[in-house]
């Protein structure tokens, strides 16, 4: 996985997996950079081949830790992977997690 | 620019669960092996995987399984179906897995038309829900199975007390054309039919030796279960029995309640009312086993209660059925009582009865008299007034109050123990028995004798009251003497 923060934007790329067995070590990286003045996080998940409930709620967990971080910050999803978008679908999350993409 | 042509294999790799690779193209190595196996009778047809309970693992193995429904010919898109539904279905299996230590078993059935999985856990196990609903979006968790289902064609949790199997099926896609001829086709659907079969048959066989297992075991557990929460009642309503009996001046007292079952309808008790008065209460609750000892219990309370309101043997009985009525008559029960309160102050007995077996009284001359007040049995007429008669204690020997239990206690040979008997017994021991505990011993042991080795079938209950010291009156020799100068 990689981080990297251009500005106020945090950038995640790079997860190839994102299921229950990763979900821990994902929400543990994203919690040590909140608080630390960004004011959104973007998740790219275009290379995730694979997404299930407990990476889905690691997103859901995400996103309401940011709200209760600072309510400016957003965590928005981009550019899911067929797979990741199926599941999104799914869950009906796709708008929730990320709103105005396809 | 032109279309670009993609070579089907390509197209087909890309849309595979990523870790898997088409039969015949060059892939990294395979994963391993060793913990799956194709199962016997089945070649190529079922798959059984152990999983380890640790959730990194859970892809791994699933992806190995997924090979082996490729290899079967598996459309990509049914691929990605069965990994996501077995990926919940085996984190739900570790996540709550009860012991820690059991693998987690999974089955892969792939057919010419369907797929089958099975998972088996060791978890507590659920309801799987009517109506399948996603959670708010603002919740982390529960919505694996809602995934299941979503994914799935058919969806069944099969619980049980030593494991429990989640049986998922998925349609198939139309097979991708096979370069086989068609006698060839045909013949190979027809062995894979006929392992399929046999494969089912085999599973129907097992689950169905699970299931009967699993009810087997429910019920010897549902049985001790029983047991213990009867045992304990028992012991509950042996506790409501007096311990100690309130004195009586010149009279012994001596009861005895024995149920047919752990616990039952009958029960007798002994209440102190002011000015050295003895309330006596006999009662059988109509039936027997928990609803009949539940009336017997709410009878025996409401007794102690309402002796703080009235002295009068009928007006106790005309309260509490009023009280007990409603209750009685919503299922359909009834309860017969006596009650005596002897007041030796006044040397008296006030008898009233509900639909209940005579008092039977023997004087010091060996008379006996049968007192039986007219009194429905409560819960049959909410507004009924009890009749009450006294007699006297002065020329009282011994009195026994009896739940039918006794006269309708049986032998081998299916003869009733009768009134008849009782009152003979009770005539002719009360000559020889100075104290009541020794008449109750002693219709015990006459009892016994007549019962044999038949159970009781119904509760058998009775009260004695019996004089202490006077001297016992034998009327066939009219020779007075002391019952302490009598034979035992």
């Amino acid at each position: 996985m990689k981080i990297i923060q251009q500005g106020d934007t945090l950038n995640v790329s790079q997860i190839p997996q994102l299921g229950n067995a990763e979900s821990e070590t994902f929400r543990s990286r994203m919690a040590a950079e909140l608080g630390t003045g960004i004011q959104r996080i973007e998740i790219d998940l275009s290379e995730t081949r694979f997404l299930d409930c407990g990476g889905v709620g690691a997103l859901v967990a995400l996103r309401s830790s940011a709200r209760r971080c600072c309510a400016d910050l957003t965590v928005q999803v981009l550019n899911p992977s067929s797979q990741a978008r199926q599941l999104l679908n799914l869950t009906r999350l796709e708008d929730f997690l990320a709103p105005g993409r396809g | 620019m032109g279309a670009q042509t993609v070579p089907a294999e390509l197209e087909l790799t890309s849309m595979l669960p990523a870790g898997l690779f088409l039969p015949g193209t060059p892939h990294p190595p395979e994963p391993r092996l060793d913990a799956g196996q194709v199962i016997e009778g089945a070649p190529g047809n079922a798959y059984h995987l152990s999983l380890p309970l640790d959730l990194a693992a859970v892809r791994p193995h699933i992806l190995e399984g997924l090979q082996f429904l490729l290899n079967q010919g598996v459309a990509a898109e049914d691929l990605t179906a069965c990994e996501l539904a077995l990926v919940e279905a085996c984190n739900n299996a570790i996540l709550y897995s009860a012991d820690r230590i059991t693998p987690v078993a999974i089955e892969l059935i792939c057919h010419a038309d369907r797929i089958d999985l099975q998972v088996v856990d060791h978890t507590q196990g659920f309801d799987w829900p009517a109506k399948m609903e996603l959670p708010d979006r603002e919740v982390e968790r529960g919505r694996g199975l809602f995934l299941i289902q979503s994914v799935m064609d058919e969806a069944l949790y099969l619980r049980s007390h030593r494991e429990n199997r989640l049986c998922m099926r998925k349609q198939r896609q139309a097979a991708p054309a096979r370069a086989e001829a068609p006698g060839q086709e045909m013949a190979e659907m027809e062995k894979q039919l006929a392992l399929s079969r046999q494969v089912l048959s085999n599973m129907a066989n097992e689950l169905c030796a699970q299931v009967m297992r699993s009810r087997v075991q429910q019920q010897e557990m549902d049985d001790r279960l029983l047991a213990h929460e009867l045992e304990i009642a028992r012991k509950i309503q042996e506790s409501l029995l007096p311990k100690t009996f309130p004195p009586l001046h010149g009279f012994s007292l001596s009861g005895f309640c024995l149920s047919a079952r752990q616990v039952g309808g009958d029960f007798y008790d002994l209440i102190e009312m002011p000015a050295g008065r003895v309330l006596l209460v006999v009662a059988d609750v109509m039936g027997k086993g928990v609803p009949a000892a539940l009336f017997a219990a709410t009878l025996r309370t409401l007794l102690r209660t309402a002796t703080q309101w009235t002295q009068s043997t009928s007006e106790l009985l005309a309260r509490i059925n009023r009280l007990m009525y409603e209750e009685l008559a919503a299922v359909d029960m009834f309860i017969t009582a006596q009650l005596a309160i002897a007041d030796t102050r006044e040397g008296l007995l006030q008898v009233a009865s509900a639909g209940h077996n005579p008092l039977l009284c023997v004087a010091l001359n060996g008379s006996l008299q049968a007192i039986s007040p007219e009194g429905l049995p409560l819960g049959i007429l909410p507004e009924f007034q009890f009749e009450e008669r006294t007699v006297s204690l002065d020329n009282l020997g011994a009195a026994l109050m009896f739940t039918d239990g006794l006269t309708e206690a049986r032998n081998a040979d299916g003869d009733l123990f009768g009134q008849e008997r009782l009152i003979n017994w009770l005539v002719e021991s009360r000559r020889t028995c100075r104290t009541a505990r020794q008449l109750t011993d002693n219709f015990l042991g006459e009892l016994a004798r007549f019962q044999g080795a038949c159970t009781p079938r119904d509760d058998q209950t009775f009260l004695v009251i019996s004089r202490e010291t006077n001297p016992c009156v034998h009327p066939e020799s009219s020779l007075v003497t002391p019952c302490g100068a009598l034979p035992a």
